[in-house]
């Protein structure tokens, strides 16, 4: 029997996508806020209160919140992927590199990575056996064990320099504790 | 037994000591996987309860970094970065196979049925093997130098002997052998440098104790370098356990584990510094009995080898014997393949056993039979 695709549909099943015309839908209220943003520019409080009653909060909401689901799981997923790329890399560079130019991106990421490092560790773990695996490695049952106690004692500071970790973490904004701890 | 590295490795970019050492654990961590899974998988170590079950050993000091060079050549950076990149990914723990129990014992026990000619030898080896056992330790460092007629099985023997220890094994002709590169790695200035034998069985093999059989340690020429100039540093236990590799001078590895049992027909032609660092065993050729059971294991494993023990006798005839009693273990090995690939060819059944012109005027031969 052929391995069956997950399908990406599941991820969206708000109400919003009950309506036939969604794409349009989009299109239009997109256009809307531009509008109110126009109207607020101004200072047209009538223009500004008739395209407000016509945006859908319904879907702006969704947007909002799917934005910043998508981006959680972009920060786990990277984490988890740098975390096991750093811990691979047999060049004498090492990841320290990858690390800053993906904390640099947006001001956002260094919070998220923060957020989301126990979810990225033990993501890493199973990347790191899977790509093991891959390459032909046995890794049984106390080799997995192995690898997850060592990467759960990882932290953000163990993979970059200390100068580039407290650009991106400084100590005193630091109040709960170590990042990644 | 195993220890673990808890420093970091070389070449890497600093960071707090303490941090550092995780991702150092980390990284050796997976390294000692994919050398325990080397081991699984070249069909050795098998016999471990479980892969993670087997004790590592430290083989190199992984904080030690390549010497600042001021060559500018790309291939020289490149090279040395394709080093720091092997130690990073292999980590300084190897395995240390053939440890010493009864289970052990036994299996070398198993050559005074094979080998009754080598009673002296094996004698040597169980007592190595009792006192390690009091330490928990494992057979390494053996030095064992077998002398005697040619074709009495001195290399059969030491490859039989890395079978039953379930080691790697690594058969050096010395009478070919051109220089001492060989052994310990052609030095850094040449363009095509490359590490020597032992560099390559310790740092890119799964084992820290393999076995090095030096073929015809007499016979060696030094035309081309003295192959066995490196011989004197690696066969005495401390400067073995910081030898370095002429192509790789900056890391000192721990070869002292390493097993090394030479062959020679001629002992005396060995200079004194190099004999005296062996356990010397003369080996005579084997009694007639032994000599009937030798030639019927060869015949066996041969037909073995190839399916064939439905398509002949399995059991060798009394004249067969007696043509082959007469000349040394490995002609009868050559005669008996030939014999049989004959008989493939011409699809009989019968052996016709082709023995070399007489050699020996005070023996008896036979011819074809």
């Amino acid at each position: 029997m052929t391995q069956k695709t997950e399908l990406k549909q599941r991820q969206f099943r708000h109400d919003c996508h009950q309506n036939q015309q969604f794409i349009e839908h989009l299109n239009g209220q997109c256009q809307q806020l531009g509008r109110v943003e126009v109207a607020m520019s101004e200072g047209d409080l009538t223009e500004i209160h008739t395209r407000v009653s016509e945006l859908d909060f319904h879907l702006i909401r969704y947007a909002c919140f799917f934005l910043g689901w998508r981006t959680d799981e972009a920060a786990k997923h990277d984490c988890a992927e740098l975390l096991a790329e750093s811990a691979l890399d047999t060049s004498e560079k090492g990841g320290g590199d990858r690390w800053e130019n993906w904390l640099d991106a947006a001001p956002c990421w260094p919070l998220l990575a923060k957020e989301k490092w126990p979810y990225a560790v033990s993501k890493a773990a199973e990347i790191i056996v899977q790509r093991l695996e891959a390459a032909g490695v046995n890794v049984n049952g106390v080799a997995v064990d192995e690898i997850e106690e060592a990467v759960s004692r990882m932290k953000l500071a163990d993979l970059m320099l200390p100068a580039v970790f407290e650009r991106f973490f400084p100590a005193s904004t630091d109040d709960e504790g170590e990042p990644g701890g | 037994m195993v220890d673990i590295l808890v420093s970091p490795q070389a070449g890497m970019p600093e960071r707090h000591t303490e941090e550092n050492s995780r991702l150092a654990s980390l990284q050796a961590i997976i390294a000692a996987i994919r050398v325990r899974s080397q081991a699984i998988q070249t069909g050795r170590g098998a016999s471990a309860a479980s892969p993670c079950g087997l004790p590592m050993v430290r083989v190199f000091d992984p904080t030690i970094k390549p010497t600042e060079g001021l060559s500018a050549e790309r291939d020289v950076t490149k090279r040395e970065q394709r080093i720091v990149s092997i130690l990073r990914e292999r980590g300084c723990l190897r395995v240390l196979g053939a440890v010493a129990s009864p289970t052990l014992a036994a299996a070398i026990a198993q050559l005074f049925d094979t080998h009754e000619n080598f009673t002296k030898a094996i004698d040597y080896l169980l007592g190595e093997e009792i006192l390690l056992r009091r330490q928990e330790g494992a057979l390494c460092g053996v030095r064992l130098l077998l002398y005697g007629g040619a074709g009495v099985g001195k290399t059969h023997f030491a490859l039989t002997l890395a079978k039953l220890l379930d080691l790697p094994a690594e058969v050096i002709g010395l009478s070919s052998a051109q220089a001492a590169a060989f052994l310990s790695g052609s030095e850094q200035y040449w363009s095509n440098s490359q590490p020597g034998l032992v560099w390559k069985q310790i740092i890119q093999g799964a084992y820290a104790n393999p076995i090095v059989v030096l073929d015809e340690i007499d016979k060696v020429t030094d035309k081309w370098g003295d192959p066995l100039g490196a011989l004197y540093q690696l066969l005495e236990g401390h400067s073995a356990s910081i030898f370095c590799d002429k192509s790789i001078p900056w890391l000192p590895i721990d070869a002292s584990r390493v097993n090394w049992v030479a062959t020679a027909n001629d002992v005396e032609r060995l200079h004194p510094a190099i004999r005296s660092r062996f356990f010397e065993v003369e080996v005579t050729s084997p009694t007639e009995d032994a000599l009937r059971g030798l030639l019927q294991r060869l015949y066996s494993d041969l037909l073995s080898e190839f399916s064939l023990t439905d398509r002949f006798a399995r059991e060798l005839t009394p004249v067969q014997f007696r043509a082959l009693s007469g000349v040394s273990v490995r002609d009868a090995k050559r005669i008996l393949r030939a014999a049989v690939g004959l008989a493939l060819r011409d699809e009989s059944k019968d052996l016709v056993l082709m023995t070399p012109p007489q050699r020996d005027v005070g023996r008896q031969r036979m011819g074809f039979i």
